[in-house]
């Protein structure tokens, strides 16, 4: 189950970064074709959810991880595990 | 019944009196102008479609400026009007004075694109020929892009009525793309201006024109390059179509 | 060889937005110099520098903007000033034939965040991926590109405050030997205290503070230093035939572009590299001295610098003696964009006819070799025109117009 407060921030996140409109952001939407980010915009997202939520990112071990992220669904899921596991080393 | 009559008789007194002062305002400002259009032409080495165009401008705005209180306009928006150069102006079209509006933006040195009809009137059809004004429906694209380039590359912005013709209903009708197309072929910045009120001066059917407060908003220019490439011109119609919905509440 | 024409001009700078604004206060002689507090806080020992006021950035898109710098955006702005001015059209852009050529030699802002965030952060990871693309030196050129879409020629050319003559000469070359129709070419420079703090600590700042506005007095007797300044200067240029083909309203040609160095000092001008350099571009245009109507002036109010360009000219000209002004005097030293803005400042002058006077001019130091400086707005439009440039390392360009007003 991913919270809905991470879901919040996500979609914050992506409003305020990439001058998105919130009412285009639910799960199944994909990060690449429906909402237009590209190679360049996956980093630049990382780099805010690590700001805007407080979770660290392990470059090498993550950068996978990362590249699967295809829709708005996959990527609560990856925040929802960093913060359960940062949360665990916590 | 009494008061619809009263009301009709008070409507035909003031619209006899404002074609008076018509008459008379445009006396005045003709009479200013042989004195000026000898001057710009000589000493200031002017071109005439430059004065022309001038003219149309300063005409409008002289006669909105001292038609008050019949006509009360709002401005707003001066802000928006790019200092760097010619814009492409787009506007909805909902009278036959829209234009007068359009001196209100102290850009008095616009080309109008327009259709066939306006330039077989008697006396304004001069005008606007001389004025340099682009008859959209005779000319082809390739040579309206042309001439519009030429008119750019001499700080001449364009003004295109987008929606084609006048709107009966009120209600914003389906853009045409050619003023689009121009603005990307000719990387001109589109300058949406939004009109309202000017239906209330004279209602589609009527011949008398009746007191109206008119709202002349200049919009946030739009560049053009901001859109991907393929099918550009398309993606920045249905953008500025968007931009008029969105202010007119539709 | 094929013959070059200007159509268009655009331009961002201390003077003004846009051509005609720019325009208003060269003829006015409005000097664009101010003091920043922000340097003065930071412990410069002049805090004078241009600045430009009322920029706003062009409507671009989110993808656009995040790889450009601040003068990135002032550089899309002017370009498309002078592309709207030459009456390109989208499809002349958007060719092979069509080039882009920029005078560079820092981004130093973007270059100083960068550093900054990873000593902070103690990782890369939060530069993200678009900050890479403002910290080259040919940012300019390569964010333009992609927003433009032209097919041919795009880099950046660095060459100190040389950078703009260069870059609007190797255009003018491109387009003379037929490798390019047409070339959108001009000059950029950051305003900010990260470019020019290295600069401020070599003392080449005037310290006149407290009177900004006169600060700047290029070849005047009472002069003690430049004054950092910048912006964006855009050309258009393509070749004659293909212009008057298009019936393109003309504002100019440009008759030749030559360069030279002084192979000796990094910051000490020869002089002798500058003559040769003007001799070499007249030689090149077939043109004699007496032929040249106005020479903008490298001139950038340093004691050594204004003294041996007036040597050169004096020496080149002798007696025929055209009109000679910086526009330094107004905008500052410009730097990058220095080579560029003058040939925009003197097509502008020549477009509306006047020469912009040389401000805060009142007389040459003793022993100076003697110039006619246009002390105030000359009400004559000036028909060839050679602009002169010069930068560190002792790099010299010359660029000789004639304007078709």
């Amino acid at each position: 189950m991913v919270d809905q407060a991470i879901i919040e921030v996500v979609h914050q996140t992506l409003v305020e970064e990439f001058e998105l409109s919130a009412a285009d952001l639910s799960a199944a939407v994909s990060l690449y074709e429906d909402l237009g980010l590209d190679s360049l915009d996956s980093v630049d997202l990382v780099v805010a959810l690590e700001r805007a939520v407080g979770f660290k990112i392990d470059r090498v071990a993550d950068e996978e991880r990362i590249r699967q992220v295809r829709t708005l669904e996959d990527l609560y899921g990856f925040v929802q595990a960093k913060v359960n596991s940062s949360g665990k080393q916590a | 019944m009494l008061g619809s009559a009263i009301h009709w008789v008070l409507l035909c007194g003031l619209n006899v009196i404002c074609v008076a002062y018509a008459v008379l305002l445009t006396f005045i400002f003709e009479l200013y102008f042989a004195c000026f259009l000898p001057l710009f032409l000589v000493l200031g080495k002017g071109r005439l479609d430059d004065a022309l165009r001038y003219h149309n401008g300063y005409y409008g705005a002289f006669m909105v400026c001292l038609f008050r209180p019949i006509i009360r306009v709002r401005r707003r928006g001066m802000e928006h009007l790019p200092t760097r150069g010619p814009v492409m102006m787009v506007t909805n079209h909902r009278s036959l004075f829209d234009i007068f509006f359009f001196g209100l933006t102290q850009q008095p040195n616009v080309a109008v694109l327009v259709r066939s009809w306006p330039f077989r009137l008697p006396v304004l059809g001069r005008f606007m020929r001389g004025a340099g004004y682009i008859d959209i429906e005779r000319l082809s694209f390739d040579k309206t892009s042309e001439l519009i380039r030429q008119l750019s590359s001499r700080r001449v912005s364009a003004l295109c009525f987008v929606e084609g013709h006048r709107s009966r209903d009120g209600r914003l009708q389906r853009f045409r793309s050619g003023a689009f197309r121009l603005a990307v072929e000719c990387y001109l910045p589109v300058l949406p201006v939004c009109v309202t009120g000017s239906e209330q001066l004279c209602a589609p059917g009527s011949r008398l024109i009746r007191p109206a407060s008119i709202d002349f908003l200049i919009l946030s220019p739009v560049e053009t390059a901001s859109f991907p490439a393929e099918k550009r011109a398309l993606k920045v119609r249905r953008h500025v179509e968007n931009i008029f919905r969105e202010q007119l509440g539709e | 060889m094929h013959e070059v024409a200007i159509t268009g001009i655009g331009i961002v700078s201390c003077l003004g937005i846009g051509v005609d604004e720019v325009t208003e206060s060269l003829r006015q002689g409005r000097s664009g110099i101010v003091v920043d507090p922000q340097r003065q806080a930071l412990g410069f020992r002049s805090a004078l520098t241009g600045r430009i006021d009322g920029f706003e950035a062009p409507p671009l898109d989110r993808k656009q903007r995040r790889t450009m710098t601040e003068f990135g955006l002032q550089a899309c702005q002017a370009a498309m000033e002078a592309i709207a001015m030459a009456g390109w059209s989208e499809a002349e852009v958007r060719s092979p034939q069509m080039g882009l050529i920029v005078g560079n030699d820092s981004t130093a802002q973007a270059s100083a965040q960068q550093v900054e965030t990873v000593k902070q952060e103690g990782s890369t990871f939060p530069l993200g991926a678009s900050l890479i693309f403002q910290t080259l030196n040919s940012t300019v050129t390569m964010n333009l590109n992609t927003i433009l879409g032209n097919l041919g020629a795009s880099w950046s050319v660095s060459a100190a405050c040389a950078s703009g003559s260069h870059a609007v000469g190797q255009a003018a070359d491109l387009i003379a030997s037929g490798r390019q129709e047409r070339v959108l070419c001009g000059g950029v420079q950051e305003i900010n205290w990260e470019s020019v703090a290295s600069f401020d600590s070599t003392n080449a700042f005037s310290l006149r503070q407290d009177a900004p506005q006169t600060a700047s007095r290029p070849f005047d007797a009472g002069r003690d230093g430049l004054i950092p300044s910048g912006g964006v200067a855009m050309i258009g240029m393509e070749r004659l035939d293909v212009a008057k083909k298009r019936g393109a309203q003309i504002l100019g040609r440009l008759l030749s572009y030559a360069f030279s160095s002084d192979g000796r000092d990094l910051a000490v001008p020869s002089g002798e590299g500058l003559r040769r350099c003007m001799e070499g571009c007249l030689r090149e245009a077939r043109m004699s001295t007496e032929q040249v109507d106005y020479i903008s002036a490298h001139a950038t109010s340093t004691l050594v610098g204004d003294a041996v360009e007036a040597e050169a000219i004096a020496s080149l000209f002798g007696g025929e003696m055209p009109w000679v002004s910086s526009n330094k005097s107004m905008t500052g030293h410009e730097m990058w964009m220095s080579g560029a803005s003058q040939v925009v400042y003197a097509l502008a002058m020549a477009g509306a006819g006047f020469i912009a006077p040389n401000i805060n001019f009142e007389r040459q130091e003793d022993g100076a070799a003697p110039l006619r400086v246009a002390c105030e707005t000359i009400e004559c439009a000036p028909r060839v025109i050679l602009c002169n440039s010069a930068g560190f390392g002792g790099t010299n360009s010359c660029l000789l117009l004639e304007s078709s007003s």
